[in-house]
């Protein structure tokens, strides 16, 4: 059975290029997380899909929308050990995101990671 | 850590990649159009276990079955299912077990029927670039040789090799270290030593390596949805030849 890349250490220390550590496993739909590479730096996002290994759809419900989300590099991400209840929930169930949804959750996750922080 | 296997331990590995090659071989014979993969499971699970092993995939990380069946586009991890296989599919079978705790662990790509010229020069390009990844897997040399190898030999027929999953060490854990990626520059990576054991295995796309995983969590598949073929030897690094342990 093949091994996903990431999911051991063996080859660090040794040159070779590893992914952001943790991340790659933890991304799932619902994840909260920040921008730290790009234009939209310092943004939240939530996690929508999940393109491959490396490649995740974000989106924030108002500039960047369910239906035209952000491709993101997880490198480029800060993973937060957070996921939006409700979002993860109706995607599990199959149904459709609103961008309602995904304002609410932000507005209520980024309020208490700011407190955190400061 | 990388752990070299003393000889009781390679034996043990000898009697489980058996399995593991008579457990294919047996499937191979099965494989045919109107046949659903969920059978093909049921069959490895009573053949491994009739021969006095444990299959070792079933509830490995959560994983439900005792083989990864994955057809057409999907590269790995696919779930046998009550989908018939078609002639002109192309299915992967990746395989394995467990005996007196140490593991074994293939896998081959099939053809069912008839399949088109394209797909047979994909799992021959997939299976050649395999034996070049063995061929290079030598005492001294470095890990990433093998990777090389496999590489260029893949991307000569033209096509992609999958980044985002990779081969591994194998002994009394189905995944040890090290991390055997099947892309990059020789000379890199640890250096071989005899009595390591590896499982080698390239993914082969047609189309673009990006992979995207199915809402199962587990199945990947191509990006782009064209073929995808994978084959899988479980090997001891010895001071000469490589030995393939999966070999009937």
């Amino acid at each position: 059975m093949a091994e996903s890349v990431g999911s051991g250490n063996s080859l660090q220390g040794t040159g070779w290029r590893q992914p952001a550590a943790g991340a790659r496993n933890a991304a799932q739909i619902g994840h909260l997380v920040s921008s730290i590479k790009g234009r939209d730096r310092g943004k939240f996002y939530l996690v929508v899909g999940i393109e491959s290994q490396s490649m995740v759809r974000v989106a924030d419900g108002e500039a960047r929308k369910v239906e035209n989300p952000k491709r993101k590099n997880i490198k480029h991400l800060n993973f937060f050990e957070v996921i939006a209840g409700e979002v993860s929930d109706k995607a599990l169930s199959g149904k459709r995101i609103t961008n309602a949804d995904i304002r609410k959750e932000l507005k209520s996750l980024a309020a208490i990671i700011n407190k955190c922080s400061s | 850590m990388i752990t070299c296997k003393s000889e009781k331990e390679l034996n043990y590995m000898r009697d489980a990649g058996r399995v593991v090659a008579q457990t294919l071989a047996e499937l191979s014979k099965a494989v045919k159009a109107g046949v659903p993969t969920r059978e093909l499971d049921r069959m490895a699970e009573e053949f491994i276990v009739k021969s006095g092993a444990r299959p070792a995939f079933k509830g490995l990380y959560g994983f439900p079955y005792t083989i990864c069946a994955s057809v057409n586009e999907e590269v790995v991890h696919g779930f046998p299912s009550l989908r018939k296989l078609e002639n002109g599919d192309i299915i992967s079978i990746d395989i394995g077990a467990e005996i007196n705790g140490y593991y074994g662990d293939s896998a081959v790509t099939i053809p069912v029927g008839e399949v088109s010229s394209e797909a047979m020069r994909l799992i021959k390009a997939a299976e050649e670039s395999l034996y070049k990844g063995i061929e290079r897997a030598r005492e001294g040399a470095r890990l990433s040789d093998i990777s090389h190898a496999i590489q260029t030999c893949a991307e000569g027929y033209g096509y992609s090799v999958v980044r985002d999953f990779v081969g591994h060490g194998i002994g009394s854990s189905p995944h040890e270290e090290p991390q055997v990626p099947n892309f990059g520059r020789p000379g890199r990576g640890p250096r071989l030593k005899a009595g390591m054991t590896l499982a080698i295995e390239p993914m082969i796309n047609m189309g673009t390596y990006e992979v995207r995983t199915l809402s199962n969590n587990w199945t990947v598949v191509t990006l782009d949805a064209k073929l995808s073929a994978h084959f899988e030897h479980t090997i001891a690094v010895t001071d000469g030849e490589p030995e393939i342990l999966t070999k009937v």
